[in-house]
């Protein structure tokens, strides 16, 4: 999967969204859980703003001094007897990744869950050379079998049901058994044991790595992270640059935050940490422990006005709560990273051409600001995305910068207001049904059409506020008298 | 107390009689009204779609409208949001208009925030006989974090039935021109807002944001209209039932 | 590592910086601020000990008491309440001071096979502990430490108890003696920052903090226990 895996237009795909009821139910459902799960297990945490700002605190110390944390933890993975590989984008990273396996003439491989391969399409590249890729997290492997891109980032399987499912293992897989979820997941948990237990190398993502350790770490609640680290002899770790944390201190508070926010729970039912391969002596665990740092457009983001979305911690929280996700999903954004988060990162990454109409997804209500555990102003980076379209890259449509630039002339005189209003009070009323509101035949009429396909508009009144207020202040004056 | 009174554009322009009931509860709490006449929008239409430079002409308007009051009241959350904590951000590269806009930060307040907070006024002495139940529009609430007052006042109206809106806290679906950039999505959420609102079984939804209101009140209309609704409900801002009497 | 790349990638993130050198230090982060530092501190054992186990009922882990004298006895029982089978157990210290595999051999030369037993042994190599495992029903480990406030086991990995044995069995049995419980993650970071600075090439290999069975919930949602690893989990509490 590439970072963008959908290249149709924005309005197609969420079009096509919307008219999935499925689809729609189902991650409507999951936000009010994970909702309702979050504020139970934040509630439970009086302290909780003041861990918001610690967190969010480590991790803009980290990103102050990222090159000297890089340093610092590649130097104690390596002494940890890791071997660590640097990538500046994902080309470098899939060969980095593709030579290792090549020299062990790897045939296998088994991945948890990791969006940081997705973003730089790993799978894609490992297949082409012929090599067996199998992803073993439930959901990525509903995904996987299906050949259907992510929904959510913690939860990616969202949009298939049971029934569907079954469907999918009954044609792909041989599956006899029945839609229920227990039969099917342990269904799967056999099928996938039996490639844990032959595969040549596991693939890792990492959650945070420590620098004064140089330990990568993963949550999850499958285990499949443990099995991916614990069984085949050769270990690949990819990490993003910025996922790093000082020490083992830190990673308490971020683990606070983490699995509060990303599913509602007090902490995941693993939390694996792994400093290096196995030593000799050890009968399991990786004989050697590769680790892939990717930069990918990162250091671009470093130091510069969308540096606070590097805190991110990939909890999804912010479309766990947004309303707009809500009813697009992630597929609506058409990147692996969607929501709130993605409509800022994924233009960051891949530009305005392909990009631009994601920061426009959002009704800067705020909800991801407010739920992100490490204050990410989300909604005010979306906001700077809009700017840096509409004034400084002039990306925008023409048509639109006319208007905008027409309308605001207007708003801001009260002269041109006056005149432009009385207009278009004159113009409305002549055109009002007898409900006072806007005909039904304005549902052709561009801009406006926006609204009056779905809602009532009313019409312009001839005498405004202002207009109102001096009569009534001229009466106030008589009474004095 | 001299106060000077930020409309809002959409209330000028569309929904006059808001601002007359928030006119006559100030005056009738005992506040002495200004008006700018030359007073229009306070730009976050444009901002919120990127375009700052383009509104910088409606935010210098309103700077120099009401720079010089020592209380600056909004019939709307979202401006009273935009003035208090954006404007600062706009003009960051404009020393002397930075410094201006900062001067008029500290004196603007929400409308209800001002009655409870500046004045100290729960009761209001109003009467309104009818089932209410209110959106806490996200500028006024999460934004500006302004959580208690409307409530404070709500619940000291006479005879009123206010019920709960459940996920009173999620966005509307108006989002100032995402409205009409994304009608498809916009239509889903006030939906969606609209059936909780009917659900509630209230007769009537409030507020204090105009912008959220008017959406919701679009949507109320038409689903109304095609049966989806089987009943009309009102739409009034908090000012107009904390007029009643 | 190479180091040329090394350097250009993190002169790279210097540039963004706005350095051109990497700086040779960085001021220590302060933690004291924090909340974790003093949260639970007023604690008694007692009350740190209870946390857990409301944890544990709260998220359904089931858990037993016992002390010193009775623990291979109620191994045996938890043994049996789950099931029976193979079981697989480490060759780590506390298995010779309870005499566990003196009361295995006995038990499986008088079971009539319902239940056998296998010790993890570096001995043996990668392949038949890994196999052994994988095939046995039970696992038994004895976690270093546990975590109150979420019902944690801390396990860590080592020649004489492998990764393998708390993962690839349906049913994981942990032994935590009951003073190791700490309140909160952060005591449980501060003794591994502790361990691993005072020497690093004694720094466990793996370390993964246990707080249920493995669990799912992507197929709609629901809870689906014993997605890869264990099913079922037992914690024996010791009180020493």
């Amino acid at each position: 999967m590439a970072l963008i895996y959908d290249n149709r237009p924005y309005k197609t795909r969420i079009q096509e969204c919307l008219a999935d009821d499925f689809k729609v139910a189902a991650i409507k459902k999951a936000q009010d859980v994970f909702y309702d799960k979050r504020n139970t297990v934040v509630a439970d945490v009086p302290e909780w703003l003041d861990f918001r700002a610690e967190a969010a605190e480590i991790r803009d110390h980290v990103l102050n001094h990222l090159d000297y944390y890089v340093n610092q933890f590649a130097e104690n993975a390596e002494k940890a007897g890791s071997k660590v590989h640097f990538a500046f984008d994902d080309k470098e990273a899939t060969q980095i990744a593709l030579d290792i396996l090549r020299q062990r003439e790897a045939k296998m491989i088994v991945k948890s869950k990791t969006i940081l391969t997705e973003e730089i399409g790993l799978n894609e590249v490992l297949e082409e050379a012929g090599i067996e890729v199998n992803e073993t997290d439930l959901a990525e492997f509903i995904l996987q079998t299906a050949v259907s891109p992510p929904s959510h980032i913690v939860v990616p399987g969202l949009h298939f049901e049971r029934n569907k499912i079954r469907e999918i293992f009954a044609e792909k897989l041989g599956y006899t058994g029945t839609e229920n979820p227990t039969e099917m997941t342990h269904f799967v948990r056999g099928y996938v044991r039996e490639r844990f237990l032959k595969a040549d190398v596991g693939v890792n993502g990492c959650n945070f790595a420590v620098a004064e350790s140089g330990t990568c770490t993963i949550v999850s609640n499958e285990g499949n992270g443990r099995m991916a680290s614990s069984i085949p002899k050769t270990q690949l770790i990819f990490l993003g640059t910025e996922r790093i944390v000082p020490n083992f201190k830190a990673l308490d508070v971020m683990m606070e935050m983490l699995n509060r926010s990303a599913v509602g729970a007090k902490i995941s039912n693993y939390f694996s940490m792994m400093t290096g391969p196995a030593r000799a002596g050890e009968a399991d665990g990786p004989e050697e422990t590769h680790i892939i740092i990717i930069d990918n457009g990162r250091s671009g983001i470093l130091g510069g006005t969308f540096q606070e979305m590097l805190r991110c911690i990939r909890c999804g929280a912010c479309m766990n709560i947004c309303p707009v996700y809500r009813h697009i999903s992630g597929h609506g954004y058409g990147s692996v990273y969607p929501g709130p988060m993605g409509a800022v990162l994924t233009p960051l990454f891949k530009g305005y051409d392909v990009a631009g109409d994601l920061p426009y997804a959002s009704t800067l209500c705020g909800a991801c600001t407010e739920n992100c555990p490490v204050a990410i102003p989300l909604h005010e980076l979306l906001m700077e995305h809009r700017h840096i379209m509409a004034d400084i890259e002039k990306t925008r449509p023409k048509a639109e910068e006319a208007i905008f630039t027409a309308a605001a002339k207007m708003f801001g005189n009260s002269t041109l207001f006056d005149l432009g209003t009385k207009a278009g009070a004159i113009g409305m009323n002549l055109i009002s049904n007898k409900e006072g509101n806007m005909p039904t035949w304005t549902q052709a009429v561009p801009v406006m059409n926006g609204w009056t396909k779905s809602k009532e508009m009313g019409t312009l009144k001839f005498k405004k506020f202002r207009d109102l207020y001096a009569e009534h202040e001229k009466n106030k004056k008589k009474e004095k008298k | 107390m001299k106060i000077h009174l930020f409309q809002q554009c959409l209330i000028d322009m569309f929904y006059p009689h808001v601002g007359m009931a928030g006119v006559e509860v100030l005056e009738r709490l005992g506040c002495e009204l200004v008006v700018p006449k030359k007073q229009v929008c306070c730009g976050q239409m444009f901002t919120n779609s990127g375009y700052n430079e383009a509104a910088m002409d409606a935010i210098k308007n309103t700077i120099e409208c009401f720079e010089n009051a020592e209380y600056v009241v909004s019939m709307s959350g979202s401006c009273a949001f935009a003035i208090r904590d954006e404007y600062h951000h706009f003009l960051k590269d404009q020393p002397e208009w930075l410094a201006r806009a900062e001067r008029l930060s500290g004196k603007i307040y929400e409308f209800t925030q001002f009655i409870t907070d500046v004045l100290g006024v729960e009761d209001v002495g109003a009467r309104f006989n009818d089932s209410v139940t209110y959106h806490t529009s996200c500028h006024v609430t999460r934004l500006m974090g302004i959580k208690e007052p409307p409530f404070k006042l709500l619940k000291n109206v006479k005879d009123i039935n206010l019920i709960e809106l459940p996920r009173a806290d999620r966005c509307c679906g108006f989002g100032g021109t995402f409205s009409v950039k994304n009608p498809e999505i916009s239509e889903v959420m006030t939906r969606e807002k609209a059936l909780e609102i009917a659900s509630t079984g209230a007769n009537v939804i409030s507020g204090s944001d105009q912008a959220c209101l008017m959406n919701i009140a679009g949507m109320l209309d038409r689903l109304h209209k095609e049966g989806e609704i089987d009943r009309r409900i009102k739409v009034m801002h908090i000012a107009e039932i904390l007029n009643c009497r | 590592m190479d180091e040329v790349k090394r350097n250009q990638f993190v002169a790279r993130l210097s540039r963004a910086l706005g350095r051109d050198q990497v700086p040779t230090s960085v001021p220590a982060f302060d933690y004291s601020h924090g909340p974790q530092e003093t949260m639970f501190k007023e604690l008694s054992r007692e009350q740190v000990i209870t946390m857990f186990k409301e944890q544990c009922e709260r998220v359904g882990t089931k858990f037993v008491d016992t002390t010193p004298d009775k623990l291979g006895e109620t191994i045996m029982a938890v043994i049996e309440e789950r099931g029976n089978g193979k079981i697989i157990f480490p060759s780590t210290s506390e298995v010779e001071e309870y005499k566990l595999k003196e009361l295995f051999e006995k038990d499986a030369a008088s079971n009539g096979g319902v239940r056998t037993y296998f010790q993890w042994d570096p001995a043996k190599g990668r392949e038949e502990n890994i196999s052994n495992t994988a095939n046995a029903d039970i696992g038994i480990t004895f976690p270093f430490c546990g975590i109150a406030e979420t019902a944690t086991v801390v396990q860590a990995s080592c020649e004489e108890s492998g990764r393998a044995i708390s993962l690839l069995p349906e049913t994981h049995v942990a032994v935590l003696y009951t003073d190791t419980i700490n309140p909160r993650m952060t005591q449980t970071m501060e003794h591994l920052a502790e361990r691993y600075h005072n020497d690093p090439s004694k720094f466990p290999t793996n370390i993964c903090l246990i707080s249920g069975p493995s669990r799912t919930a992507d197929i709609e949602l629901v809870t689906v226990d014993g997605a890869h690893g264990p099913i079922r989990v037992t914690y024996i509490l010791v009180n020493r």
